[in-house]
């Protein structure tokens, strides 16, 4: 096991124990400031330096070795379950150092795979996970989204082209021939019968004639009746024939059908082929994207309608990418997860972990012609953008949505990323989410809080502790003596880098560490709330511009310790300098 | 015979837009009766005959029809009959004024109850004899008995227009098959003044039975011609009335109009026009 008992919660005691020996110091006495620290205050003389622009500023925390050690053994460690509880205080320092070790072990490890959520192109709309190598999702997005661009421009010139028009028409008059001549046969047959087929402006109609003209109904009603009923059975007869030609249309329509769709896959299919063929040789070795664009390529022939429709309606409006209408969203390319070129693994540090921020969403947008709502974005979460590296969460946070910890917790079981949200997005109805493939879980979580919060953390979400097998603690205080003083002037020089500040005089950093230990409970110990130090090097260089000086002195730190009414200034004031 | 319309004003002729055969009107059709009157400077009247004949069936109380998808037979009450002939000619003799309207072309319209044949031959005879038939539906099957009735009744036409169910094509060069070579004045000359409205020259296509007979022709018009910047010329040897070579070298040439003599080898009474109407892309002209 590699817990560590968590110390955390010692801070507010000893902070109270030094205010209290503060107040005595507070009367001006030399001996009561170091009885207040617990020690003789720190001797400028004995730090080796005039200002901090001498020393090597420190590049990681003071003391912290046995935490970042535990955060390296997590962050190597292989297997599921090995992710990270850091009990810190809640300084963003701390915070900052967990970071800078991540980021140490990030540049070890090796720069994650992208992955895609593509379309199915099924009854059931889902999407496809596809994992490609790093850094190429974008432009494999943007490829494709070429493709549609290029086929927007394309398809609608193909399908315009006289040699199209005129293969259509042949295949329509065909059709329209075969049954003009089925019609014009039986016309023969009737006229010789003395009946006549004739044409209506709504459709056909048969009629008694004599001499190549339609009888008179009057003439028709003076023949004998035996005769009439003769004319009626031709005519009945004929009536059948005729709806019996027609009848026997379906399959003829169906022919007709199926030519035409030869004919339209024929013409897409020619300029779906070239449009996909750069993009088909680019992403050649993805497992699955040979699949995928055979079922694009399939689809795109089959809708090559809508290109068409698209084009007509946009013809008088300001040009905009095809790629971009929702009636082709189906063909977007949603990247998941992707880095730049030089990146490492990644660290994403989500703040606020609700489920679209960790898991994801998905966007639907108005297709328009009363057809359904189309997925026009999926967007990753941070689970996605950290896969392959490190996911830093707050327990305060987590403790507050249980179900969130909890939809975590299965995702962590599963070693995968499913999207599967508790409520449907607004506005969309129940069933409309489309399924997506889950992506494999490859990341370490880290989360991190003060031990309070991780005591919450395990109240709400008991089974969420078993997937953390690594606990890194950070030390609030640090044993002082010499080596750890020097360090801390380090440090202090560090701070005073990374905010750009003017340099700090032997004299104020003295001051600083005599607060540090101060802060600790004058327990022979210097606290690590790094945040409170940094904040008083910042207040000090502020004194110090005001005051004119380049360089921080004792007398601007000593300001900044006033300002903040700290009971160490007292103490100090006989005993420095 | 000489293919010729008289010019607007004249009162001697005019296009003929004859509708109403069927629902439908060809774009093409009604295109090529524009630039016949822009070329002869002349104008187009629309008839839309209403066939007498579906008068006399709805007089029947068993009339009825199977309309057009063939999905069940309907009552012909003469009541509905009007209605339905009103709208129909409505709808078509607007879309003739338009292209009119577009084409900046003389227009009229007349609507006529009457056998189609007689309705046409009458409306040419008060007119005439310079006028042009154009048929406005696209050819079907049984149309070359109907296209041997025009030519046989309408006797105050110098010539017909038809479209086939391809024909969508009515700018570029206008093709001129002549088979005899004492035909070749008028047939050049009604091709020249087409073909300046269709925006293309002239395509002498010299058709012929046997090579040797084609071969004379061929001289005898090179020989008429000359070597100045004449037309085009092609011969094709179309054995027996084949219409598939001379449908093939119009596609080729992209022909705005074909224009051919009626009762001649490549279009006669006697052979089925259907190879060469469903074959080519421009309306077809035929002259006496």
């Amino acid at each position: 096991m590699f817990f560590k008992r968590a110390r955390q919660d010692k801070k507010k005691s000893k902070e109270s124990q030094a205010e209290a020996a503060g107040a005595k110091g507070a009367n001006g006495s030399a001996v009561a400031g170091e009885a207040l620290l617990g020690r003789t205050a720190v001797d400028p003389k004995t730090l080796g330096f005039e200002t901090t622009a001498e020393i090597e500023p420190a590049e990681g925390p003071v003391g912290q070795a046995r935490a970042l050690e535990q955060l390296a053994f997590g962050a190597g460690m292989k297997g599921p379950g090995y992710n990270i509880r850091v009990i810190a205080g809640d300084d963003s320092e701390c915070r900052a150092a967990v970071r800078g070790k991540l980021q140490e072990l990030a540049r070890e490890a090796a720069r994650p795979a992208d992955w895609v959520c593509v379309g199915y192109f099924d009854p059931g709309g889902g999407y496809r996970a596809l994992k490609l190598k790093a850094g190429t999702a974008p432009k494999f997005a943007e490829g494709m989204a070429q493709v549609i661009d290029r086929l927007a421009d394309a398809l609608p010139v193909a399908f315009a082209a006289d040699d199209y028009e005129l293969k259509r028409r042949a295949i329509e008059e065909e059709f329209r021939f075969s049954r003009e001549d089925a019609l014009e046969a039986l016309r023969r047959e009737a006229e010789a019968q003395n009946i006549a087929l004739l044409r209506t402006p709504a459709g056909i109609a048969v009629a008694p004639i004599l001499d190549g003209r339609v009888v008179k109904s009057d003439v028709f009603n003076s023949v004998p009746e035996s005769l009439q009923r003769e004319v009626h059975a031709k005519i009945a007869a004929l009536e059948a024939e005729i709806e019996q030609i027609l009848a026997e249309r379906p399959g003829a329509e169906k022919a007709r059908r199926e030519r035409l769709i030869a004919l339209n896959e024929q013409i897409a299919g020619r300029q779906v082929r070239a449009a996909l063929e750069d993009i088909m040789s680019g992403f050649a070795d993805v497992a699955g994207m040979e699949r995928y664009l055979k079922a694009a390529g399939r689809d795109l022939v089959r809708n090559a309608g809508v290109f068409l429709t698209i084009a007509s309606r946009e013809s008088l409006k300001v040009p905009v990418s095809a790629s971009n209408d929702a009636r082709l969203a189906r063909y977007r390319v949603h990247v998941m997860a992707t880095s730049d070129d030089g990146a490492h693994a990644p660290i994403i540090d989500e703040a606020n972990p609700t489920y679209a921020n960790l898991f994801g969403r998905i966007e639907f947008g108005a297709a328009g012609d009363g057809q359904p709502s189309q997925v026009v974005r999926i967007k990753p979460g941070a689970l996605h953008r950290a896969n392959g590296g490190f996911l830093l969460l707050d327990a305060r946070a987590l403790s507050a949505a249980p179900e969130i910890t909890e939809a975590l917790a299965r995702t962590l079981e599963a070693q995968e990323i499913r999207f599967d949200p508790p409520t449907d997005p607004v506005g969309v109805v129940t069933g409309e989410i489309p399924d997506l493939d889950s992506i494999p879980l490859n990341l370490k979580l880290v989360v991190l809080g003060d031990a309070a919060a991780h005591r919450q953390l395990a109240r709400v979400a008991p089974y969420f502790k078993r997937h953390f097998k690594v606990e890194a603690v950070f030390d609030d205080a640090v044993e002082r003596s010499p080596e750890t003083v020097a360090a801390y002037a380090r440090l202090i020089a560090g701070i005073v880098a990374k905010n750009q500040l003017k340099p700090v005089e032997v004299g104020g950093v003295a001051k600083l560490i005599d607060e540090a230990a101060r802060k600790a409970g004058g327990n022979g110990k210097l606290s690590l709330e790094i945040g409170h130090i940094a904040d008083l090097c910042r207040e000090a260089d502020h004194w110090a511009q005001s005051a004119g000086r380049n360089i921080t002195s004792g007398d601007d730190v000593e300001r900044a310790l006033k300002e903040r009414g700290s009971p160490a200034v007292g103490a100090s004031e006989g005993s420095a300098s | 015979m000489i293919a010729h319309v008289a010019a607007a004003g004249e009162g001697r002729g005019r296009v003929v837009l004859w509708l109403g055969a069927s629902a439908q009107a060809s774009p093409s059709a009604i295109e090529a009766a524009m630039l016949l009157a822009r070329a002869y400077e002349s104008e187009v009247e629309s008839l839309f005959v209403e066939d007498r004949q579906l008068f006399d069936l709805a007089e029947f109380p068993f009339a009825r029809v199977l309309d057009q998808a063939g999905e069940g037979w309907h009552a012909l009450p003469r009541e509905n009959l009007e209605r339905e002939m009103h709208f129909l000619g409505a709808a078509l003799q607007r879309q003739v004024a338009d292209a009119a309207r577009r084409a900046a072309i003389p227009y009229s319209a007349r609507v006529v109850r009457d056998d189609p044949l007689s309705a046409v031959a009458s409306v040419c005879a008060e007119n005439g004899p310079w006028n042009m038939v154009a048929i406005a539906e696209p050819f079907g099957a049984g149309d070359e008995q109907r296209l041997a009735q025009v030519f046989a009744s309408v006797l105050d036409t110098t010539g017909v227009v038809i479209a086939g169910p391809l024909a969508r094509r009515t700018q570029g060069p206008v093709v001129a098959a002549v088979e005899q070579f004492e035909r070749l004045g008028p047939m050049l000359k009604a091709a020249e003044r087409l073909a300046s409205v269709t925006g293309g020259n002239v395509k002498l296509m010299l058709i012929g039975n046997r090579p040797d007979e084609l071969g004379w022709l061929e001289g005898e018009v090179r020989l008429l011609l000359g070597d100045s910047n004449g037309p085009e010329v092609e011969t094709v040897l179309a054995a027996s009335g084949d219409v598939v070579p001379v449908a093939e070298a119009v596609r080729r040439h992209k022909g705005a109009f074909l224009l051919a003599q009626y009762g001649g080898q490549l279009v006669s009474a006697e052979t089925s026009l259907r190879p060469l109407a469903s074959a080519l892309e421009c309306p077809l002209l035929l002259v006496r």
